[in-house]
């Protein structure tokens, strides 16, 4: 998506563009930093200070990257940072799975099949590293390739090869055994 | 090593796992996080790259150069007294430079080329000193 002319509208004073902008990315701004925080509250300010971030530094964006990755690596480098920071209470597979709204904020608990899935998955992803499983996100669910998540996460092609590779094979581990399978069972009733 | 559509045996995998990862879709964030966002932007001023512009611009530069090339063939054109060793460039531009520090009468010349060289580096410290003040400010 080509956004330089809703961002030179925005350098040039027009504040209420970037709402724009906002719009189309908070979630997965949001996604990504509650993947590393596993905390609604700790993702929310990630999020806010990623766009605000990025609103300060966007006349220094200089158009190489995509705008989404540019924006993600802000999101990745805040939410890492926000972590150490407010030293988070990383929640464990099996709090996850003996509390299955714990981490998840009550908001992505409406009941409906996608927020069940969303819920599994972060079971899993739980028991992965913070940083992998952002990186499994930018690859899956974002689909970026692995110099867009270089680029984003500003770790070296080999280490995200090996990041992914490394947690692809935990999740996998985790959602067949931990959780018996439940995610996938759920994704083949509901494909 | 999962790269994108290039080992066949982890597509299966990578295709589940992006339909896993897809039926999941986005964490929902609370639904006035952009009013929130876009209150804080409002108090927030823009960063601007400062341009940094080169101290010695190209004109400048041109005009240097000019200089340098007219002053060269000053020391060519004037003063001449000792005939020339017709061997190499080199040896021609010695010699003429040799003659024009052994030529009498040539201390007007040098004065006025010193003068002048002194002028321009006091008007070039003069230049700098003020550009060097417009960057920092």
């Amino acid at each position: 998506m080509d956004h330089s002319e809703l961002i030179s509208r925005i350098l040039q004073g027009d504040s209420h563009a970037y709402a724009d902008l906002v719009r189309t990315y908070q979630r997965m701004v949001y996604t990504v930093c509650h993947r590393i925080l596993r905390n609604a509250q700790d993702a929310e300010e990630a999020t806010q200070d990623t766009f605000v971030k990025a609103y300060q530094h966007l006349a220094g964006f200089g158009g190489n990257a995509k705008f989404s990755t540019w924006l993600y690596s802000i999101a990745f480098r805040t939410a890492v940072s926000h972590g150490r920071k407010h030293r988070q209470h990383t929640l464990s597979v099996d709090e996850l799975v003996h509390h299955p709204d714990a981490g998840t904020g009550s908001r992505t608990d409406d009941g409906t099949h996608q927020a069940d899935m969303r819920r599994q998955l972060d079971r899993a992803l739980a028991a992965l590293s913070a940083e992998d499983a952002a990186i499994l996100s930018f690859f899956y669910l974002e689909e970026m390739s692995v110099e867009e998540i270089v680029t984003a996460t500003g770790l070296a092609a080999s280490n995200v090869k090996v990041k992914l590779h490394r947690g692809r094979k935990k999740l996998l581990d985790v959602l067949n055994t931990e959780l018996r399978g439940e995610a996938r069972t759920l994704l083949t009733d509901h494909a | 090593m999962p790269e994108r559509n290039e080992q066949q045996p982890t597509q299966s995998t990578d295709q589940d796992l992006c339909k896993l990862f897809q039926t999941a879709g986005h964490h929902a964030p609370g639904s006035d996080l952009t009013a929130r966002i876009m209150a804080r932007v409002a108090v927030t001023p823009l960063f601007r790259p400062k341009v940094i512009r080169p101290l010695i611009g190209q004109r400048t530069w041109v005009v240097m150069a000019v200089a340098l090339v007219g002053l060269l063939a000053l020391t060519l054109i004037v003063g001449v007294t000792t005939p020339v060793e017709p061997h190499t460039a080199l040896s021609i531009y010695t010699a003429r430079f040799r003659g024009l520090l052994s030529s009498n009468g040539s201390w007007a010349m040098w004065m006025i080329g010193a003068s002048v060289c002194a002028l321009l580096l006091t008007i070039l410290d003069r230049l700098l000193e003020k550009r060097w003040a417009n960057v920092k400010g």
